[in-house]
């Protein structure tokens, strides 16, 4: 591991003194996967390519893709955790309760689903501008042909 | 310039939550050897780098998105359940599963004008034949349309058409308001059906 690194993680360390070592590599882990498509195409490509911006494009819509099953990973596990509680609280016989979670699984997910439909809007943008960029006119029906071709049971 | 291009996911959520290897998915799915293969948590996803994304968790969800041309988009949606349940079959999953489907860059909805008529809303619920869960949201220049909860894809496509006919009527839908109080009756319902 570089100095560098090592000075980040004393610098989280500092601001974060009551987590572990392995907790703030597994948070920077997951924070360089989000980006790892920003980082490849840094290291990839110098700055000015031709080609470095319909890169830059492809690497954002992966950074969406990304954060779009991080929503959908932390819904599942949010939801899974609150149904047990859920579960508990029903046994015990405290339905009042266990009601207050119920409403709370109901806003969590559909406050994902609405996150995620956001950066669904952003991804169509951004995917428009592919398009044009690229000038494919025929790239549709090369989507539908492709779809055919997998779902071909001879495959 | 490509018109009426947009987005379609779709989702293939199995009833109970399943634990896949992530090797497993990697080798059953020998006929995606094409795609570059990346992990990103729990999930693998299989892309091409242009226009198809097939992400599959270790709990058993498949989502396959595509950019398409929204004109085709009926057969896209056969073509997108075709393809889910070939992967389902090499899987070896083997059980129920309820589909999501989002459809995003719909710049004209023919329900558009009864929604300006109901309520002036970005964002609407639907109770549709009461076990599918519909939602519109209105982003910018988009509308995207979330049809949540159906076990067959026929369901999905008959929703969509409705959703986008001009001949929608107010029987067809109705807009649903869940609260607190509705959801207490609900846990009570499940607790006394029990």
């Amino acid at each position: 591991m570089s100095t560098k690194i090592k000075q980040i993680i004393d610098i989280i360390k500092s601001e974060c003194p009551e987590y572990s070592n392995s907790d703030i590599e597994n948070a920077i882990i997951k924070h360089l996967e989000i980006n790892l498509p920003d980082i490849i195409s840094n290291v990839k490509l110098p700055e000015k390519s031709p080609t470095s911006f319909s890169h830059k494009i492809k690497g954002f819509r992966e950074k969406i893709q990304r954060r779009k099953l991080s929503i959908d990973s932390s819904k599942i596990e949010l939801i899974n955790d609150l149904e047990n509680i859920q579960d508990y609280l029903k046994e015990n016989h405290k339905y009042d309760s266990a009601d207050i979670i119920t409403q709370d699984i109901i806003d969590i997910d559909k406050s994902s689903s609405t996150n995620r439909a956001n950066l669904l809007n952003v991804d169509t943008h951004i995917a428009r501008i592919e398009h044009e960029m690229e000038e494919e006119y025929n790239e549709d029906d090369n989507t539908l042909k492709k779809l055919r071709d997998m779902t071909n049971d001879s495959k | 310039m490509i018109q009426n291009n947009g987005i379609i996911e779709y989702h293939l959520l199995p009833h109970e939550k399943l634990k896949i290897n992530k090797v497993n998915i990697i080798h059953s799915l020998d006929f995606l050897n094409e795609f570059n293969i990346s992990k990103v948590y729990n999930w693998i996803i299989f892309s091409n780098n242009e226009d198809i994304k097939i992400c599959i968790s270790t709990s058993g969800i498949i989502e396959i998105s595509i950019d398409i041309n929204l004109s085709k988009i009926e057969e896209s949606i056969q073509l997108l359940d075709k393809l889910a349940k070939k992967i389902v079959s090499m899987l070896n999953l083997k059980e129920k599963f309820l589909i999501d489907l989002y459809i995003a860059g719909l710049e004209k909805i023919g329900i558009e004008s009864l929604i300006k008529q109901k309520i002036e809303y970005n964002e609407l619920d639907f109770d549709f034949k009461s076990e599918i869960k519909v939602r519109i949201i209105k982003n910018a220049a988009n509308r995207i349309i979330l049809i949540k909860g159906a076990d067959n894809v026929e369901k999905i496509t008959q929703i969509y058409s409705t959703l986008t006919s001009t001949k929608i009527s107010n029987s067809d839908f109705q807009i649903k308001e869940i609260n607190l109080i509705q959801s207490k009756t609900l846990t009570k319902e499940i607790l006394l059906n029990n």
